[in-house]
């Protein structure tokens, strides 16, 4: 009974109570008088709770607290400020730290695709695509691809120009004079790409 | 929420760019949420920090807020969840110290340490003992009990929004409140009849 009447009361305190409820503790105050003890006992508790609420826990006179409040809004307000000036600040700071060479990769990189894409592929040079030694290589063009006189590109000696590597021990930027196999692929999945680019530009237009 | 809660009013132009509204908020909801975070922490000075990272947070998230619920519910959760972080970092530091987050709601019953355990006419309950006794106990009360009475009958919030600030379910808030005032009742009486016994 103890429990359930505790839980009761309880409610009932903090208006709580469902109609259920309030029927059965009705009863229980009616069947079992020492339960109007209790319920004393615990308006006091709230009481006691509340005046406790008025007294800083740990010290302080109302004055002093007041204060301390005022100094707090100013300390927040100076935070406030200060985390609204710091993005700009670190991005500074990033900037500061970033190692010189690092923008120049974008511009080159920039460069590279200006270059390849504005610049005329220039005069068609016989390349390793026409050599009947290799005729049967990738650089057929893919069916249905119309060609873009690419397979002589990479004999342009413009585009030759554009390839280059970082060298991060030294940072510099290296241009490479001589191309592999391999890069003559890349370059030719570039060209695939323009042309994607190319088809989709004109399927918005 | 309506919009004609003074401090939903003041959140809402806070977020459309009044700062002037944070100042007004801090200015209503300093105190009692200081006082919240006091009983808390135990400390003062670690009180009056976690207030203003409350306010720093409020800050932050002004632009996700969105006035469903009071103000001051949005508040205490923010705050005891900057407290409940710091009693955990402070368990973590120093792990011989037990703190009532490690107490289960069931077992807890705080033991009560009287002032002076000798007997004398005045050792019998007045109100100001009463008030220190109970102080006594609330401080040892598990955190969630204490919270949850503190919430409800100091700052006046519904069982939905003590809830709310805790994180649990309504029916947990009506639970851990009765079980709250009844371990105090019970201290209480225990207390009254070793003073009587002892007078006797």
């Amino acid at each position: 009974m103890n429990e359930r009447l505790d839980y009761l009361l309880s409610v009932e305190l903090d208006d709580e109570i469902e109609p259920a409820e309030r029927e059965e503790l009705d009863r229980l105050l009616r069947d079992h008088p020492e339960a109007a003890d209790r319920r004393a006992s615990f308006e006091s508790i709230d009481a006691f709770v509340k005046n406790i609420a008025e007294q800083p826990a740990t010290g302080g006179a109302t004055g002093e607290a007041q204060s301390r409040l005022e100094a707090g809004l100013a300390s927040i307000q100076a935070r406030i400020e200060k985390a609204s000036a710091e993005p700009v600040d670190e991005l500074a700071q990033r900037r500061r730290r970033m190692p010189s060479w690092i923008p120049s990769i974008g511009l080159a990189a920039a460069a590279a695709m200006a270059v390849y894409f504005v610049v005329p592929t220039g005069p068609k040079i016989p390349t390793k695509a026409s050599d009947p030694a290799s005729s049967s290589s990738s650089s057929q063009p893919l069916a249905g691809v119309p060609s873009t006189g690419g397979s002589d590109f990479v004999d342009n000696p413009i585009a030759l120009a554009v390839v280059f590597e970082v060298d991060e021990d030294s940072d510099t930027i290296a241009f490479i004079d001589s191309m592999s196999p391999d890069d003559f692929e890349i370059i030719e999945q570039l060209e695939l790409l323009e042309f994607l680019a190319a088809r989709e530009g004109e399927g918005r237009g | 929420m309506e919009r004609d809660d003074p401090d939903v009013r003041l959140m809402l132009a806070f977020r459309a760019g009044d700062d002037s509204a944070l100042s007004d908020l801090y200015r209503r909801w300093a105190g009692p949420l200081l006082r919240f975070l006091e009983r808390m922490v135990k400390e003062r000075a670690t009180a009056e920090e976690l207030l203003q990272e409350s306010f720093i947070r409020v800050h932050q998230a002004k632009d996700r807020y969105k006035p469903e619920a009071r103000f001051s519910t949005w508040l205490f959760r923010i705050g005891r969840n900057l407290a409940l972080n710091e009693l955990d970092l402070a368990r973590r530091k120093k792990p011989h110290l037990s703190t009532d987050l490690e107490m289960s709601e069931e077992d807890a019953r705080p033991q009560l340490t009287l002032v002076s355990n000798t007997p004398s006419a005045d050792s019998i309950i007045d109100a100001k003992r009463t008030r220190e006794l109970i102080e006594s106990v609330l401080a040892e009360l598990p955190e969630r009990q204490r919270s949850a009475l503190w919430l409800s009958t100091v700052e006046g919030h519904s069982y939905a929004e003590v809830a709310t600030v805790l994180e649990t379910s309504t029916a947990s808030v009506k639970s851990l409140i009765h079980r709250a005032r009844a371990t105090i009742a019970d201290r209480i009486g225990d207390a009254t009849t070793s003073a009587t016994e002892a007078r006797a």
